[in-house]
């Protein structure tokens, strides 16, 4: 085979070719096999927090509706177990207010405006986010339709409780929902499906 | 499903292979010529795909510097013709 291909192709070519097999091996030797170090310590770390987070929703049992809306230069999430159609003045203040009965919940988002400054397509900002950034996913795609938004992320690096994903969709929706509240405006997420190769987020602009 | 660091390599292969391939059948006989190639082909996949590396991309350094080699050695016979 060795000797077919050098009186076939040449010296030349021949040389060139395992010149570009190296390049090619390099490169594989310099691909990560498993999830980057920042993306596995973010993971641990926000599990963590995630735990907390999802116990005490579930002794409040909020897992139905939420609400990103901003404030200023901070997002703020409101989780609530009714459908939330308006924020009373009590609850920007609050951490937790009461509406007909039902515990609304407020909690600061950790995406601001500093993060998303350079950006006016959301689409563009949580990909920077997610893949630059915070390295945890591999790229995204957005559909927009009208007030309806979906968004698909490829290779999530990062998993959420189930319960945390059903209130406000797991870190991945917290990030786009915050960022899309931060650019678009008020912003519901209705619908998030997980897979082992992505995630879809449904989201929703509240006029 | 396959991920953009492994189909960056998959790529890059294709690519490297079907550019052998060409310069071979027009006869191309400029060993820098293909490398130079190879550089900018690794070069515009880490630009469009942005594979995750282990630490800096050392080969990513290592080639723009050979490229940067040849380049100059062209120029240079260029000007002192």
């Amino acid at each position: 085979m060795g000797l077919f291909t050098y009186f076939v192709l040449g010296l030349i070519p021949l040389t060139a070719l395992w010149i570009g097999l190296l390049i090619t091996g390099l490169s594989i030797l310099l691909t990560p096999s498993y999830a980057p170090k920042r993306s596995r310590e973010i993971s641990n770390l926000m599990n963590k927090l995630f735990i907390n987070i999802t116990l005490f929703l579930e002794a409040l049992r909020i897992s139905s509706y939420n609400l990103f809306k901003t404030h200023n230069d901070e997002v703020f999430i409101y989780l609530s177990r009714e459908e939330i159609r308006e924020i009373p003045k009590e609850a920007e203040k609050q951490f937790i207010t009461y509406v007909y009965g039902a515990p609304l919940i407020r909690l600061v988002s950790p995406i601001n405006r500093d993060l998303v400054k350079d950006f006016t397509e959301p689409c563009v900002a949580i990909d920077h986010i997610l893949t630059e950034y915070l390295d945890i996913a591999d790229r995204v795609e957005c559909y927009d339709e009208e007030d309806k938004i979906m968004l698909k992320i490829f290779r999530p690096l990062i998993s959420s409780s189930f319960k945390l994903e059903r209130s406000l969709g797991g870190l991945y929706g917290l990030i786009a929902g915050s960022v899309y509240a931060l650019l678009r405006g008020d912003v519901e997420i209705s619908y998030v499906e997980t897979s082992t190769d992505f995630i879809l987020i449904g989201m929703r602009i509240k006029k | 499903m396959i991920s953009k660091d492994h189909f960056s390599n998959t790529l890059l292969i294709i690519m490297i292979t079907l550019t052998t391939w060409a310069f071979w059948s027009i006869g191309e006989h400029r060993l820098d010529v293909y490398i130079s190639m190879f550089v900018l082909e690794y070069l515009i996949i880490k630009m469009m795909l942005r594979p995750r590396r282990i630490f800096i991309d050392i080969l990513q350094i290592g080639l723009l510097i050979i490229f940067l080699i040849f380049v100059s050695i062209r120029i240079y016979e260029v000007l002192i013709k």
